[in-house]
């Protein structure tokens, strides 16, 4: 799933593993989700917008919404 | 390299899950050899069912601190990796030993062993995620 993870880490100054640190994932969890090789859970999707303060819907695109 | 905090809990839990693995072989050896190797076969079998379920049961923080990709990676190897690998390897003795020697029966005894826990895990699972209609 498309989103824009990457870019809200760097702009908090964070590298992939420090992230992943603060969540408590994996940073190859990270990775993969930044890459878009894979889905995350919708709790961990949660998770990771509620740290970042954004609706989950502007952290992961919903590719079924039309834009 | 600085360890994180979720990986300092996996390999915590994971290496306890590990020890069990360790002790349920010298648990499994020693029952083997209670009473001369000669215990009956429903004691033996009750025993090693015990220390199995105690070492899966061991394994069990390991699989909840996995996060989401991590347990999927393990399910998805489980699956398609480790299905594939004792299928090869119980063709092989098949192939090699003979359709009616001990070893392709104990092959297909414990395909079907594999089979039937996976079903009853699979209905299970499907069970207790039943909500209203």
């Amino acid at each position: 799933m498309r989103n824009c993870l990457r870019q809200l880490r760097t702009q908090k100054g964070l590298n992939q593993g420090e992230l992943a640190d603060l969540i408590e994932v994996s940073r190859q969890t990270i990775n993969a989700v930044e890459a878009d090789k894979y889905d995350p859970s919708l709790p961990m999707a949660y998770r990771l917008a509620a740290f970042f303060n954004v609706p989950v819907e502007e952290l992961f695109f919903n590719p079924f919404r039309e834009s | 390299m600085e360890i994180s905090k979720h990986r300092k809990k996996v390999l915590g839990a994971g290496a306890l899950a590990f020890v069990a693995a360790i002790a349920a072989g010298i648990a499994g050896g020693q029952i083997l050899r209670l009473g001369g190797g000669n215990l009956p076969f429903a004691v033996t079998f009750a025993l090693l069912t015990f220390v199995l379920i105690a070492a899966l049961l061991a394994t069990r923080p390991w699989w909840n601190r996995l996060d989401d990709v991590e347990r999927d990676a393990h399910t998805n190897s489980f699956y398609w990796g480790g299905t594939f690998g004792a299928g090869t390897a119980m063709l092989g003795l098949v192939a090699w030993a003979g359709t009616q020697s001990d070893l392709a029966r104990g092959s297909l005894i414990t395909f079907a062993a594999m089979t039937a826990g996976y079903g009853v895990f699979w209905l299970v699972w499907w069970l207790r995620r039943r909500g209203e209609a």
